[in-house]
């Protein structure tokens, strides 16, 4: 997985979880989820990485599930009382097991989904390298480096943002200021960090002989291979299956 | 292909002031020039100008103009400019757009379309050139602030421009650091010929290394270049001339250049309870202290305390921990062992409570909380008229007043340290981190920064501990002067 053009795997996972949109099939949704775990598996990623990033999943999950359970059973009843009026009790019995088995099918449906969309997303951020993607996004995708040494400078100053909050904190607990922690007062020095960041580098980089939209070449070109190409056929997969 | 200036006159703002006035000048080709002059003079404008990014990225040209050979670098396109003029930057942190040390470099020759094969080969050269090769494949947020100024010099190194443009290059340097650097820089510009204009306080680091010496006046005007001494013999007049022109003059005490100076400053002595250690509280106790940056120990089971009313000094080689010990005891890095602070034992990773610790950071703008250089200065004050006066005070002894109603990030940087540093006098905590307080500053700035330090300390009864590479500055300011080596806290030695 780590060794597949990053572009054309974003590609095709983002293309994989809109298919999965689509249809509403819990096994499918599960069993992508479970192929995605596997990958991740086989792509080195520790299982105790992978169990942190599941346990919020199956919060989600399981509220989801209740969620669509109770709202089906509500409809199925609805459509129960419209379609007989005022209906013989055996009728009423069989409406009520319907509605039963609609709830359950609709909770898992809803509560599938969320494994099925986060199992791609996952594949995605565990075994990609970010300087690989934006990189590969300006070689495959032609999109212009402004963009994308744009997204990468940003990318950057993002993760040292947590540094820089914890930073503002201890200027204000120097100075004997107590704030909340989404404090205006606190959320400024950050904002203004940020604008000038992102000046001193957009100097920085011309200073360096970069142009928003010169042609440049790639120090570790990441050209699109066969794996690649049968990777994104394995992500639509799906879609012909539902197709035939 | 000579720099000069024409009656140049640049501002930052249409209705401010200009922060360059009618300039003229011309600095030599093919040599190494020294910039010097006073903090906030308009030095590092001046090499963002030279290096064509102002004004297209901020302020205006009011008058004149910068030409490089009878070109205009603002006028050339960046891929072309790039070998005309290379900017090394004052703040290390500003300058990187990629992750890695290598994937930085290999940036640099992206950017002028070279095949994958010559980069690799150029990447490799500018790494042993910089001596980068343990770094390579380090994430450049790990680096130390010394470390990160030569991965800079080496995108330098492989853009290859013919005016080398360094604003303070090794104010994050120990100075062995700096030596290796020079040294290198020294000889990669007799082998290629190129030109380098260098902005910096210390004249020491370029003794062996610089051609001349340009002065930018406080009115404004730059001075002929002054040789640097080749002989011994002619060392007294260079030193007399320093001296005449208010720069450090090396090798020179502090006290003694503070005594020559016209504006007199206070040097506040340590009284004898406090130079005895006798009766002052342990206000700060590291107890088996460990620090590790990723799998790398900077500290091992360190033990040491601090008094209250004592002044520390905390040396050490370019990232060998200095900054992350001062994070650590503010609750910003995880730690083993035990901090604690008048008694209490800190939580590793969790900020102590306010008003206890105050930070004076490498980055000045890492401390600001104002909107206005006088909102920063009262931040945290009683709004009473004697806090009111107390603060205008203060920015008039560090040359801010006029500045009052900016925002402190459109100070220059000296300015900005200073401000922090004033800033964090007048907050109530009882012990002070001072990160480098005497980055990038003047002879007198120097001074008045450290004087303010030792009174705020000497009266106030508060602790304080600065870090910095000056061995002088920490000997002659320090009560004690402890030292980072080899994993351990030790009281240093002064090698002059």
């Amino acid at each position: 997985m780590r060794n597949l053009n990053p572009s054309l795997k974003a590609l095709s996972l983002l293309l994989l979880t809109l298919i999965l949109a689509a249809l509403r099939q819990s096994w499918l949704n599960l069993g992508v989820f479970a192929l995605c775990g596997l990958l991740l598996l086989l792509s080195g990623v520790r299982p105790p990485t992978l169990l942190l990033a599941v346990l919020p999943l199956l919060l989600l999950g399981a509220g989801l599930f209740f969620s669509g359970y109770r709202f089906a059973a509500e409809s199925a009843l609805r459509q129960a009382a419209a379609t007989t009026g005022s209906p013989s009790l055996p009728f009423k019995s069989s409406l009520l097991t319907q509605a039963e088995s609609s709830r359950v099918s609709n909770g898992l449906i809803l509560a599938s989904r969320v494994f099925g969309f986060a199992g791609p997303g996952l594949l995605l951020a565990l075994t990609t390298d970010r300087v690989r993607l934006v990189r590969s996004l300006g070689q495959s995708l032609r999109l212009p480096p402004l963009f994308t040494y744009g997204l990468l400078a940003a990318w950057g100053m993002f993760s040292q943002m947590k540094l820089e909050y914890a930073r503002a904190r201890v200027a204000f607990r120097a100075r004997g200021i107590k704030v909340t922690p989404l404090s205006p007062r606190l959320l400024r020095p950050l904002l203004i960090k940020s604008v000038r960041w992102s000046e001193a580098l957009a100097m920085a980089m011309e200073s360096k002989g970069f142009e928003g939209h010169a042609p440049r070449s790639s120090w570790r070109p990441d050209p699109l291979r066969l794996p690649d190409w049968l990777f994104l056929g394995g992500c639509l997969l799906p879609a012909i299956g539902f197709l035939i | 292909m000579s720099l000069s200036f024409r009656q140049l006159s640049f501002r930052y703002f249409p209705d401010g002031p200009d922060v360059i006035s009618q300039l003229s000048g011309e600095i030599p080709d093919g040599r190494i020039t020294v910039l010097a002059g006073p903090s906030g003079q308009g030095k590092s404008t001046l090499l963002y100008l030279t290096a064509g990014l102002y004004p297209d990225a901020a302020g205006q040209i009011t008058s004149g103009q910068v030409l490089i050979n009878g070109e205009d670098p603002a006028a050339l396109p960046p891929r072309q400019r790039c070998h005309l003029t290379g900017l090394l930057f004052q703040n290390p942190d500003l300058q990187f757009c990629l992750d890695t040390v290598e994937n930085e470099l290999a940036f640099c020759l992206e950017n002028l379309a070279l095949p994958p094969a010559a980069i690799t080969a150029a990447v490799a050269k500018a790494v042993d050139f910089a001596g980068l090769s343990a770094l390579r494949q380090r994430q450049l947020v790990t680096l130390s602030g010394g470390e990160k100024q030569r991965v800079a010099l080496a995108c330098l190194r492989l853009l290859q421009p013919r005016w080398l443009l360094l604003d303070e290059p090794l104010a994050n340097l120990d100075a062995a650091s700096g030596r290796c650097l020079l040294q290198r820089l020294r000889r990669w510009q007799q082998e290629a010929g190129f030109s380098v204009l260098a902005v910096d306080h210390r004249i020491e680091n370029w003794l062996d290394y610089a051609d001349e010496l340009c002065l930018l006046r406080p009115d404004g005007s730059l001075s002929a270049p002054q040789p640097f001494p080749q002989q011994p013999q002619e060392r007294q007049a260079f030193d007399s001339w320093l001296q005449q022109h208010g720069l450090i003059v090396p090798g020179r005490p502090y006290r003694e250049q503070a005594d020559r100076l016209q504006t007199s400053v206070p040097w506040p002595a340590a009284s004898a309870a406090v130079a005895a250690g006798a009766g002052m509280p342990q206000t700060l106790v590291l107890q088996d202290l460990t620090l590790q940056q990723g799998s790398r120990y900077l500290l091992r089971q360190v033990k040491a305390s601090f008094q209250t009313g004592k002044v520390y000094a905390l040396l050490g080689p370019s990232g060998c921990g200095k900054s992350t010990l001062l994070r650590a005891i503010l609750g910003l890095n995880r730690y083993q062992g035990n901090i604690w602070l008048e008694g209490k034992r800190l939580k590793p990773g969790r900020p102590p409570r306010p008003g206890s610790l105050g930070l004076i950071t490498q980055s000045p703008q890492d401390q600001f909380v104002g909107g206005s250089v006088w909102e920063e200065i009262s931040a945290g004050q009683p709004d009473s008229a004697a806090s009111r006066k107390q603060a205008e005070t203060v920015l008039r002894q560090i040359r801010l007043w006029r500045f009052r109603d900016l925002s402190p990030y459109q100070l220059s940087q000296g300015q900005q340290r200073r401000l922090g540093v004033a800033s964090l006098l007048l907050a109530p905590c009882r012990v002070l981190l001072c990160d480098e307080p005497t980055y990038a500053q003047d002879l007198a700035a120097t001074l008045t920064l450290m004087a303010q330090l030792l009174e705020t300390c000497r009266k106030g009864g508060r602790l304080l501990i600065f870090t910095t590479h000056d061995r002088r500055l920490a000997f002659e300011y320090a009560d004690e002067v402890l030292e980072i080596q080899g994993e351990t806290l030790q009281h240093a030695q002064f090698e002059s």
